[in-house]
């Protein structure tokens, strides 16, 4: 029970960023558009976040206040992840380019632009590039007083997590909300199941496909930011996000493309991915827990698959360009 | 396409030719002029200086050695390639740094020594060490070299200091005797890792007798991620001491955030993690170096394998963190390393641990047939296991009671 | 949308058969756009974009030895961008080459290992090249078996397949395959598992250079190439014509993979010496861009994959000598794709405005 206790909480820790990358990508796959980039699009988050929040205490010297700080690093890596997929959407919605292709290009590009800028900043700045104990605080505790995350049980999986966490929730149920509660996410779905339909019925295309997947990589961004500030320990990690956007892809698929399934999807991912340092299980050598969330994902994919339920498949338009005058 | 395509590159090389002229190829000017005493050194590194550990380590003591050699009239010009991983990219990295010109390549990772040994037998007149690993020196080519420092030394020291804060604690009565658990984030499972968490671990308990270890291995030597999940890891079996031999800076932040101890490994970590961190021990690698390179400069042989303890300067203790550090400490680790300086004290004395219940009486330290099990040279002689005399790289791979490997599967 | 039907500002049309000359011309043209937008980061950097342009030319092909390398960089690319072609053009998103390239090395290396001494030197060779062709091909056949029976969204499962295969090396590095313990090192391998050497590369050049021929043979003038090409235009044409796609769909992933881990095999065997679980290094991502922007004509795909082996192991350079990050290579081949997949819509598509005074303006 215990083991399972700090599994749960110590998972919530790598969840919250994958769930930031995933209702991203759900936003974005709701309108139709795959978007492989969140690989470069969280890379690119991680690295402006920090640049944001670094730059802030380097101009602010000890004044540098935490609240404003995290505000900062968020809206830079919302900026960076935004700027990213508005490339995407560009040449995807308006040019009319391979998704595919976009997507990995995009990978590539933001891959190379996050490596690029944290390590610029290294150099630049002669040594290494960290944030003071004061902000590491601010962006890596709980917002909750030590009394609540004492509790036994409740406390540590509830309570002793960062603000990023809490706010991550907040969205996939304001996500939930807005798919399945308004007039306007019921049309970007509609988007997204047939564009024709939803053209002869009046609706924007263009406009939906633009806001959901611009949005949507902003919001992928900030779990590479979320990354940096909490996981990392605020310092610029070469290597450390690889692989991460391509396990929220995974997620967006585990989830069944549903914003509420994000919040137990990446605890459940999240914990998957430290098990080996946690949990033994007999027969399967520790080394190979690390696969478990994609193998666990190709069986979701195929079982969905088989059984063609049609509320459990993907967008029925994803990955599709919509080209009315072929229409 | 083809055509258009070469007549394209045809055009952007002539073009780069006609502007690049002064920005390239300095490589070469800097080996012809070698009047000057210049010398031009490659350093390829693991991570880069925001791990503030390993290679940070490194970039301090190519720094301190350039600094020393300007001072004897050897103008030292470095070529740093960062973040290379202990797989193929390693091959490139060297030969770019042998074909950009440098005479003596300084590979910083244990993985990369395979990998450089592909490279040597192309570029006989260069140099190439491959620091902390050990096969370069039985390969026979004059051109390869070991290194690497009795870091046990200082991880024995910071084994006191951890095991004197314990020891406070259950004196005043915070934690049961039985308590006082070490958790330690080991990079791998083999001869580097064990002989220091192993002296770290009797460092510990020569002033702590209760202490026991448990040791998490994370299969990589440098993964912030899984270093601060294995180190919370740790703290959730219920360790309140952390220690670490991997090159980031997150078990630290690990421990402060979860509001127990740590000592660190290649750099002062007390700035990080303020009321965590007592102190850390690394090597001072400005003094390899300088050697190295001044011996190459004079025409003199570099070592083929160089080794150096507490005594020459090689292994060094960070500050002490007063402020947290049990009373008495900095007194105690004066003596400790006067012990150590003259011998009345060695690391791994046989009669202060048991393997299985025994007393280890027998352990080889060569591997000679290239099956990675040793098989020569005993190692076990007057009463304690002799670390580092027959190669610089460690070779105590024994299992000693008291430390409980939480996974050996890396 | 209003109910009255007006010309709206600008509108779009398909243009059909443009001039060749032309459309050579703009696609020259973006890669000039791509290296002018890539002097921004050079910039950033505090550097001189024609000295640093200067460097990654230098860095590449000014010795022999670093042409040497860049071909080196330059083989697997194209080895795997011809993989993908037949995938594509059947539009079949395989994006799973990463994985198929590393179970081809993977099964490549434990003959590699365990065998070295038991057979002579080609015929290890030979073992090794059929063992990584089969271990590649059967792995991207599981995907493609799913596809065709129960239509399962191929790119999604090709993606995970990817860290499936990544995830199964890196145990064997640190398990069973070990070398010092602990140490998740796989031995080098020995003498005898290794390509030759032709002009100081690795033969696996030769073999690229052979594939890119018999796959353009293979795609334009076979029974098989035809059946991609139907299936790609349509499918349910392809049903109609009595095609069995599901089958074909199966035997063109299986050649594509065999293809993949042909390149694993030549990557382990001929530069690498030893297997990692990074031994792919992301050549299945950016293959698949190679293939696309070459319009999946094997000749085109030699001179694309030379390109972005310039600007990878030219990057290297640029960072030893100016200290330039060399994730820049990255950045410069990102741009690079974004502005030639850009290129192909002014050649598809005509844009036509509404000038004010009504009459249409076509650009």
């Amino acid at each position: 029970m215990n083991t399972l206790v700090t599994l749960i909480t110590a998972g919530i820790t790598f969840g919250t960023v994958l769930m930031y990358g995933t209702l991203g990508e759900i936003l974005t796959e709701k309108s139709g558009n795959l978007n492989l980039g969140v690989e470069g699009i969280m890379y690119m988050g991680g690295a402006f976040g920090l640049a944001g929040a670094f730059y802030y205490e380097k101009a602010a010297g000890a004044a540098a206040a935490g609240p404003v700080a995290i505000i900062l690093a968020l809206l830079a890596a919302f900026a960076a992840g935004c700027a990213a997929s508005a490339i995407y959407s560009f040449l995807t919605i308006t040019l009319r380019t391979n998704q595919n292709v976009t997507g990995l290009a995009l990978s590539i590009f933001g891959t190379g632009v996050g490596q690029f800028v944290g390590e610029l900043m290294r150099v630049k700045e002669g040594g290494y590039v960290a944030l003071s104990n004061n902000l590491k605080n601010a962006f890596a505790s709980s917002i909750f007083p030590k009394g609540l995350i004492d509790i036994p049980v409740a406390g540590p999986i509830l309570f002793s997590h960062t603000i990023f966490f809490y706010m991550a929730v907040i969205l996939a149920f304001a996500m939930w909300y807005y798919l399945s509660k308004t007039r306007s996410g019921m049309y970007l779905t509609a988007v997204g199941e047939s564009p024709a339909t939803s053209d002869a019925a009046g609706i924007n295309i263009t406009r939906y496909k633009y806001l959901a997947t611009i949005i949507g990589g902003g919001i992928s961004a900030i779990g590479g930011m979320v990354y940096i500030v909490t996981t990392a320990g605020c310092v610029w990690n070469h290597e450390g996000l690889s692989g991460v956007g391509w396990l929220a892809v995974a997620l967006v698929i585990f989830c069944l493309w549903r914003p509420l399934n994000a919040i137990w999807g990446s605890i459940i991912f999240g914990s998957m991915m430290i098990m080996y340092l946690r949990v033994a299980l007999p027969f399967i050598p520790t080394q190979l827990y690390k696969i478990l969330p994609y193998v666990v994902t190709v069986i979701v994919l195929v079982i969905t698959s088989m059984r063609n339920s049609r509320d459990k498949q993907p967008p029925a338009s994803l990955g599709l360009n919509y080209f009315r005058e072929e229409r | 396409m083809k055509k258009t395509l070469s007549v394209l590159f045809v055009l952007i090389l002539a073009c780069s030719f006609v502007f690049a002229g002064g920005a390239g190829e300095t490589g070469t000017s800097a080996a012809a002029s070698s009047d000057t005493k210049t010398v031009k050194v490659g350093l390829i590194c693991i991570g880069d200086e925001n791990d503030q550990g390993y290679t940070y380590n490194f970039i301090r003591g190519r720094d301190e050695a350039t600094q020393m050699l300007a001072e004897e009239g050897i103008n030292v010009e470095w070529m740093t390639i960062y973040n290379i991983g202990e797989d193929a990219s390693c091959i490139d990295a060297n030969i770019e740094a042998a074909e950009e010109g440098c005479q003596i390549i300084i590979n910083n990772s244990y993985g990369f020594e395979p990998f450089m040994l592909e490279v040597v037998d192309d570029y006989p007149e260069i140099e190439f060490i491959s620091c902390t690993n050990c096969a370069s020196v039985f390969d026979g080519r004059e051109n390869t070299h070991n290194a690497f420092a009795n870091i046990y030394e200082g991880r024995y020291i910071a084994g006191v200091v951890a095991g004197m804060k314990l020891q406070q604690m259950i004196d005043e009565g915070q934690i049961a005797p039985e308590e006082a658990v070490i958790g330690y984030v080991g990079a791998f499972s083999f001869a580097e890792v064990i002989s220091g968490f192993t002296s770290y671990f009797l460092g510990a308990r020569s002033v702590c007798p209760s202490v026991t270890m448990k040791v998490m291995f994370v299969g990589s030597w440098s993964d912030a991620t899984a270093e601060s999940d294995a180190a919370l890891a740790l703290i959730d079996e219920g360790c309140v001491m952390i220690s670490q031999h991997s090159d980031n800076t997150t078990p630290a932040t690990a421990a402060q955030s979860r509001g127990v101890f740590h000592t660190g490994y290649n750099n002062d970590m007390t700035g990080i993690a303020p009321d965590a961190s007592l102190i850390g021990t690394r090597i001072d690698w400005g003094i390899y170096f300088s050697e190295a390179i001044r011996n190459y400069v004079n025409g003199e042989p570099i070592p083929q394998d160089w080794c150096a303890g507490m005594a020459e300067g090689a292994v060094v203790m960070t500050p002490l963190n007063e402020a947290i550090a049990a009373p008495g400490t900095a007194e105690k680790i004066a003596e400790v390393e006067a012990a150590l300086a003259d011998g009345s004290l060695e690391v791994f004395d046989t009669s202060t641990f048991t393997v299985g219940g025994q007393e280890l009486t027998h352990a080889f330290a060569l591997d000679t047939d290239g099956d990675f099990t040793a098989d020569s040279e005993e190692a076990v002689y007057d009463g304690a296991f002799h670390e580092s005399e027959f190669q610089s790289a460690p070779y105590f791979t024994v299992q000693i009671d008291g430390i409980q490997w939480l996974n050996a599967a890396y | 949308m209003s109910e009255e039907v007006r010309t709206p500002l600008i509108r779009l049309e398909k243009r059909s058969g443009m001039d060749k000359k032309k459309v050579w011309a703009i696609r020259v043209a973006s890669i000039l756009v791509a290296l002018i937008l890539g002097c921004i980061p050079m910039i950033i950097s505090g550097n001189n974009p024609f000295s640093a342009y200067g460097v990654i030319i230098q860095g590449s092909l000014s010795r022999p030895v670093y042409i040497r390398q860049t071909i080196k960089i330059a083989i697997p690319l194209l080895g795997c961008a011809l993989a993908i072609a037949p995938c594509f053009k059947m539009r079949f998103w395989n994006i799973g080459a990463e994985g198929q390239i590393t179970i081809g090395a993977m099964c490549a290396t434990y003959f590699a290992l365990y065998w070295y001494d038991k057979v002579p030197h080609v015929v290890l060779l030979l073992i090794m090249f059929l063992a990584a062709v089969i271990g590649g091909g059967i792995w991207a056949l599981i995907p493609a078996f799913f596809k065709a029976k129960w239509n399962t969204n191929e790119t999604l499962f090709t993606l995970m397949m990817n860290y499936i295969a990544i995830g199964i090396v890196a145990w064997l590095q640190g398990g069973p395959w070990e070398g010092r313990k602990g140490s998740q090192l796989i031995p080098m391998f020995n003498d005898a598992a290794r390509l030759p050497d032709v002009f100081k590369v690795h033969c696996g050049w030769i073999v690229v250079l052979v594939l890119v021929v018999l796959m353009y043979i293979y795609m334009n003038k076979t029974k098989q190439g035809y059946e991609i090409a139907v299936i790609g235009d349509s499918v349910n044409t392809a049903r109609y014509a009595g095609m069995n796609v599901g089958q074909i769909m199966m035997r063109t992933m299986f050649i594509s993979g065999a293809i993949s881990g042909l390149v694993g095999f030549l990557t382990v065997s001929g530069a690498n010496y030893t297997l990692f679980s990074g031994v792919a290094d992301g050549v299945g991502f950016t293959a698949i861009t190679v293939a696309w922007l070459s319009q999946l004509n094997s000749f085109a795909m030699i001179a694309i994959s030379m390109m972005l082996a310039v600007l990878e192991k030219g990057a290297n350079t640029l960072q030893t000598r100016l200290q330039v990050p060399a994730s820049i290579s990255d950045i410069i081949t990102g741009i690079l794709l974004f502005t030639m997949l850009s290129c192909e819509f002014f050649i598809n598509y005509r844009i036509i405005f509404r000038s004010r005074t009504g009459k249409e303006e076509k650009v």
